[in-house]
């Protein structure tokens, strides 16, 4: 046998090693990247969150007495990745349902739970006991809606790298009379190097 | 000798609590020493509670921190903990900068709050 065998499998074994898939603690996450990741959603959800809820005149509408019903709209992706972002809308829904304050609406926009409509299409089928089921005239409108864009821009760096600027925008309009009363925005700016490739 | 063993004791002690600061019960984490925090305070209003700390750079070069606001019931139990209301917050102040950090409740329910403060190069 070799005497080189033993150090052969200990490297192999250590190759092997590295290639393994690691848990991320999210608490202690610092890497940086170039999309707008879970870290930049975070941040910007926690700036809307705080924005949202110290908000002068959302306060005054939005009460626990009489909470706010909110539609979770579209935000509008104008970037050039493939990211789901109604996660920032739901992820502040979180925020707007532990305030007491706020209550969203299953029926409209991005989040629309199909359910609601379907429990009401079974009405007059002889297989479900009438009385379990949800009456006419029961479903509430909502009185605001949440709507927002995420907007990205690449801008070219003298040293030929790249910035890449990420805009996003929240609103939340009245929808009794299509009021503004709450909008905040923020961004997320990040730099490459020349030939790291990019969106 | 046992007068002076005793002086010394209790200005080690005063010293211990001239170093926690006014603050100490709002403003922790290993942060605390890299600034100066000049004020805390918090605003009851009829369906929140906000909360105000001024911080200092007494440092002539920026400093980078990350701070993330606690909230606590009546109780002294944690609220909205994983909501974007418990997020960590990133900032970076100017030489000697006063910088005023502002949260409001995640809901009317929180009676107190906490302030981790952490620095880095």
């Amino acid at each position: 046998m070799p005497r080189f065998a033993p150090a052969l499998a200990l490297a192999l074994l250590l190759a092997g090693c590295a290639s393994t898939t690691e848990r991320v603690d999210p608490a202690a996450d610092a890497e940086v990247t170039v999309s707008f990741d879970w870290r930049d959603l975070d941040a910007a959800t926690a700036h809307m969150a705080q924005s949202l809820l110290g908000g002068a005149r959302v306060a005054a509408e939005a009460t626990e007495a009489k909470p706010a019903l909110v539609a979770l709209g579209p935000v509008v992706n104008d970037t050039c990745q493939h990211l789901d972002p109604t996660l920032l809308t739901e992820r502040l829904g979180e925020t707007l349902l532990a305030s007491g304050r706020f209550e969203i609406s299953a029926l409209f926009g991005a989040t629309r739970d199909a359910t609601v409509a379907d429990v009401r299409a079974v009405r007059g089928n002889a297989e479900f006991d009438a009385a379990t089921l949800q009456a006419k005239g029961s479903l509430r409108a909502p009185t605001h809606a949440l709507t927002g864009k995420l907007t990205q821009r690449n801008l070219r760096r003298d040293n030929g790298g790249l910035r890449i600027e990420y805009f996003l925008t929240l609103r939340l309009a009245r929808l009794a009379d299509g009021t503004v009363v709450w909008q905040d925005s923020c961004q997320v700016v990040k730099a490459v190097a020349a030939g790291m490739p990019v969106w | 000798m046992r007068k002076t063993l005793f002086a010394a004791a209790l200005a080690a002690l005063a010293l211990c609590v001239g170093c926690a600061g006014p603050y100490a019960d709002h403003v922790t984490g290993p942060g605390v020493d890299d600034v100066t925090v000049m004020d805390v305070r918090t605003i009851r209003e009829p369906n929140s509670l906000s909360a105000q700390v001024t911080l200092r750079n007494d440092d002539s070069d920026p400093l980078r921190l990350r701070y993330r606001f606690t909230w606590l019931d009546a109780a002294g139990l944690a609220v909205g903990v994983g909501t974007p209301t418990d997020a960590w917050v990133s900032e970076s102040l100017a030489p000697y900068e006063i910088r005023y950090l502002r949260a409001t409740a995640p809901n009317g329910d929180c009676a107190d709050f906490r302030l981790y403060l952490q620095t880095f190069d």
